[in-house]
């Protein structure tokens, strides 16, 4: 495949938005990502999976923020036709994909809602965060979404999933049920994850990101009001439009007075501040707590990730 | 239509497995059986949650299903009840083992009982087949096979 360029107006807006760290965060973005698995302890343990592992000439490297996540550089072969990714052991899973979960930390019977759950990466690495116990309300919107999610929490073992299929945007609306925690993985332009898929390259454009900013307005919404009072809002994406991301949770800020946004602290990873100001437009000062992950910090995909309190 | 499994249909349930595999462990889930004879467990917490106003679309794990009056473990049942089984276990060598994952019926001399037996390599548990005149036909679903390489 050919590489992409960028439009114009791409490169203005990441200069705006990166200054010096421009051309770093292009050539991360052209860089192959690491493999990355997420060993399942729903039915096997990091030690044993290792020294089965090992055994055969695997190469592995625990990923410092994640105590069952490791980046793997052998076997070369794909890793989704092996025993162990077939029996459940293993989920093939980006390293940078695997904090939102961590950030949200979700306990042994918690009631748990997945807003935005397919293919089910952050909702089997709850499942077994939480010990198949609790209840996790796994959701997304199409019949599509749905097969890739269930053969996931199956091939997973996940037996404290329930999985539903609405439309996000009036899940509060239509369910009573109020939950612990709620993570929303949100649609988004995905520009943080240009090293996966060099297609975000050509799809992106301002209008889109305008499109997707609306929709994640109402979805930061409408799963805040699904909390409990106490409860924990992780809201996350993996682009680093501040107006998919800061703007999102400024605004979630302006609507809910009894939303806070709670400090972020994952051990071992490198991670910035929320922005307070973009474009001319000044966000809530807590907005700050939230991080940024940039491609070229941890050589991962690039994230945002807010923690909310319900208080 | 999905029922939860109560009283004798939940005790029909464990009797099978302690009948057929020796098992008689905890089971510490809440049941579910749908019109196709499809078991799914799910946690106990789910007594905790009001599912009102939710499109369920899917519930736990799916952990057997009755083949008449037979039940054929998933390979995730495999997995649950295959730690604890006394009997009806079969025991693969490597390459039998591969073969059973790419999806084909093996030819096995085992100590076993003719019907559904679970499928152990090593300490993988591999689902469930139906063992016949030395043969185990495999029901290991196509999306969960191994290719060859």
């Amino acid at each position: 495949m050919d590489i992409p360029e960028f439009k114009p107006a791409f490169i203005e807006r990441y200069e705006k938005l990166l200054g010096d760290e421009l051309d770093s965060f292009l050539e991360f973005s052209f860089k192959p990502l690491k493999r990355a698995i997420r060993i399942n302890t729903l039915k096997t343990s990091v030690r044993g999976f290792l020294k089965r592992v090992r055994e055969r000439g695997w190469k592995l490297e625990r990923i410092p923020w994640c105590n069952y996540g490791f980046w793997i550089s052998e076997p070369k072969y794909e890793l989704g036709n092996t025993v162990e990714h077939q029996l459940g052991y293993i989920y093939i899973q980006e390293a940078a994909s695997m904090i939102p979960p961590i950030v949200l930390n979700p306990k042994e019977h918690e009631l748990v809602l997945d807003l935005c759950a397919s293919p089910g990466s952050k909702t089997t690495q709850m499942a077994q965060m939480m010990r198949n116990t609790g209840i996790i309300v796994a959701n997304d919107i199409t019949v599509d979404r749905m097969r890739p999610l269930i053969s996931n929490l199956q091939r997973c073992g996940v037996t404290n999933t329930i999985v539903t299929r609405m439309d996000g945007r009036f899940f509060s609306q239509r369910v009573k049920q109020k939950f612990d925690k709620v993570l929303v993985d949100a649609p988004c332009s995905a520009t943080g994850a240009i090293r996966r898929n060099w297609e975000i390259i050509r799809m992106w454009n301002p209008n889109m990101i305008r499109g997707l900013s609306k929709l994640q307005r109402i979805l930061i919404t409408s799963s805040f009001d699904c909390l409990k009072e106490g409860g924990i809002l992780v809201y996350s994406t993996c682009t680093l439009e501040p107006e998919e991301n800061e703007k999102v949770v400024d605004y979630l800020l302006k609507k809910r007075s009894e939303a806070k946004v709670v400090k972020i602290d994952v051990k071992g990873l490198k991670m910035r501040s929320g922005l307070t100001k973009w474009n001319g437009e000044e966000f809530d000062k807590s907005v700050k707590s939230c991080i940024r992950i940039y491609p070229q910090d941890n050589n991962t995909e690039g994230f945002f990730i807010a923690k909310v309190i319900k208080e | 239509m999905i029922e939860v499994l109560r009283g004798s249909k939940k005790k029909k349930l464990l009797k099978y497995l302690k009948q057929r595999f020796g098992f008689d462990d905890k089971l510490d889930f809440v049941f579910f059986q749908d019109e196709k004879g499809r078991v799914r467990v799910l946690s106990k917490d789910s007594v905790r949650i009001d599912t009102t106003g939710m499109r369920v679309e899917n519930l736990g794990l799916y952990f057997a299903r009755w083949d008449r009056d037979e039940l054929r473990l998933s390979i995730e049942g495999s997995q649950i009840v295959g730690k604890k089984a006394k009997r009806n276990v079969v025991e693969l060598n490597e390459k039998q083992a591969m073969e059973w994952m790419s999806g084909k019926n093996i030819e096995v001399k085992a100590d076993v009982e003719e019907g559904f037996v679970i499928l152990k390599y090593g300490n993988d548990f591999l689902g469930c087949g139906r063992y016949r005149d030395g043969r185990i036909v495999s029901f290991i679903p196509k999306e969960r096979r191994i290719k060859s390489r």
